[in-house]
């Protein structure tokens, strides 16, 4: 794999220019600014409250300084609540290219727009020489999630993404799995797997924190094409996604916006702390996903049975599908037929190492179907957490 | 556990149907099978009840109003009727040990046939 360096020495193995509203205001103004680019790697992402959130703030910062990033241009309206400033001296901190541009400063649309072109051309100018280094496994860092999930999920792609994470924790890469409201049922056999009996203790209670949260919004994340697609119960749904983990021992439990501390497995709690405040812990995917990518994720092994399309903002999302129908009609946006395991094509095993291979192929540059597609969703919300306690990370 | 009486090591099973796990009481179905048709298993000829997608389950045995349904090797649920042996296993005969499902199936148009 190749990696452009980054001063806090982590390697992107991409190098995007990414256009940030810090309001809903300001979406417009970033999103017409990133259009003029495409295809180039120019991506919009942004935060849409008015209110600020410490949460918010500090997923924007990892996001701006994540490896994949090369240079960030921020646009505010200018009377929102987000700490413009304070991001972007986070952003220059790194040595990476960062402006601000203030709507209502500029003067309005187009000539808010026009600025944001000129620096982004600019921008682009200068990453294109970028020089990329040498990139180890143990530099990786790979997340996963599962969508629109079926009955097929838990057979063939969540198992298959198990193998290919136990691969590369052997390796030396850190890998992340989360959605805890999707761990229900499984709490006692992930217990089993930690590195230590306290985090044993941690893991446990953020599943806990999770049914009490999904209790409290009275659905469990569980959505009618579950069903339709053969899965019958919350802990049904858990047992197949937990598969995604793979077999290693876990080595801590992290919440959004914390890099694991070295390789290893670790588990993701995206279920806020305290009392249920702004809704749903994750309302879609890309949430998730986000959360997985302010943890320093290069990469994301996206499950899905009944054929989700979805790709993402700064990170590629290679997408491994289930269920051999759903592959046949959604062949193109599917980067791994996993389903070929039902029609005894191939084994596990097998499927795990097309994944490996796949991820040092996209590793070094190949794009996945979502990224060819020009596929870039990206959300962010509201929410709060406390920081993680001593015990979550044994080994740091 | 309530699975006492039925703790035999699988027999034969058809080809369509895969075992997870060698403690479970269902079947993961690896390709669609139609209502009425026949299924073997443990030696046994026995008539699917409903129709079954790829990915839904099916009775390895029969299970009692109240036993958990075990699926890789894991308590997935908990039968709420007598469930017997070859019958699709889903929301209508079972359910959570923690949560309700707030959807049943039925109500929507099945994709995966």
């Amino acid at each position: 794999m190749k990696g452009y360096l980054r001063s806090d020495g982590r390697k992107g193995i991409r190098n995007i220019v990414t256009v940030v509203y810090l309001v809903e205001c300001a979406h417009h103004v970033a999103r017409q600014v990133a259009q003029r680019f495409a295809p180039q790697d120019v991506q919009v992402i942004g935060f849409p409250g008015c209110y600020p959130n410490e949460y918010a703030q500090s997923m924007m910062e990892r996001l701006c300084t994540h490896p994949n990033v090369g240079a960030v241009l921020l646009v505010s309206l200018g009377c929102e609540g987000f700490n413009k400033l304070k991001l972007k001296d986070v952003v220059a901190e790194t040595g990476r290219p960062v402006e601000v541009l203030t709507i209502q400063g500029e003067g309005g649309t187009g000539k808010t727009m026009q600025k944001g072109i000129e620096w982004v051309e600019q921008q682009l100018q200068d990453l294109k020489e970028a020089p990329t280094v040498e990139m180890d496994w143990s530099e990786l860092v790979v997340g996963t999630i599962c969508g629109g999930s079926d009955g097929t999920s838990g057979l063939t792609a969540n198992p298959a993404i198990g193998r290919a994470f136990d691969q590369f924790v052997d390796k030396g890469a850190a890998c992340i799995f989360e959605e805890t409201g999707e761990l229900i049922g499984c709490e006692p056999h992930m217990a089993k797997r930690a590195a230590t009996p306290e985090l044993a203790k941690e893991l446990v209670q953020s599943i806990e924190k999770a049914a009490r949260y999904y209790e409290v919004l009275g659905y469990p994340s569980f959505a009618p094409g579950n069903a339709d697609g053969g899965l019958s119960t919350i802990e049904e749904k858990s047992m197949g996604a937990y598969a995604k983990s793979g077999a290693s021992t876990i080595s801590g439990l992290i919440k959004p916006g914390d890099i694991p501390p070295s390789g290893g497995l670790y588990l993701l709690d995206v279920v806020p702390d305290g009392e249920v405040r702004f809704g749903f812990p994750n309302i879609v995917d890309n949430a998730e996903i986000v959360e997985l990518i302010a943890c320093g994720s290069h990469v994301i092994l996206f499950a899905t049975g009944r054929g989700s399309v979805v790709g993402s903002a700064i990170s590629p999302v290679v997408k491994v599908c289930a269920n051999p129908l759903t592959y046949k009609r959604m062949a193109d946006d599917m980067d791994v037929n996993a389903g070929k395991i039902l029609d005894n094509e191939a084994s596990l095993d097998e499927v795990g190492q097309e994944i490996v291979d796949l991820v040092a192929q996209v590793g070094d540059g190949e794009m996945t179907r979502s990224e060819a597609l020009g596929h870039t969703e990206f959300i962010l919300t509201y929410k709060s957490f406390e920081p993680i306690g001593p015990a979550c990370l044994p080994a740091a | 556990m309530t699975n006492k009486n039925n703790t035999a090591p699988m027999g034969e099973y058809d080809p369509r149907l895969i075992l997870l796990d060698p403690n479970d009481n269902i079947f993961g179905v690896a390709r669609p099978i139609r209502a009425g048709e026949m299924l073997m298993i443990d030696g046994e000829l026995v008539q699917l009840d409903q129709q079954a997608g790829m990915g839904f389950k099916i009775a390895a045995r029969n299970i009692e109003q109240g036993e958990h349904i075990l699926k890789y090797g894991a308590v997935i649920g908990v039968a709420n009727q007598h469930i017997t042996k070859g019958q699709l296993v889903h929301v209508h005969n079972i359910e959570s040990t923690y949560m309700a499902n707030t959807v049943t199936t039925g109500t929507r148009k099945e994709v995966i046939s």
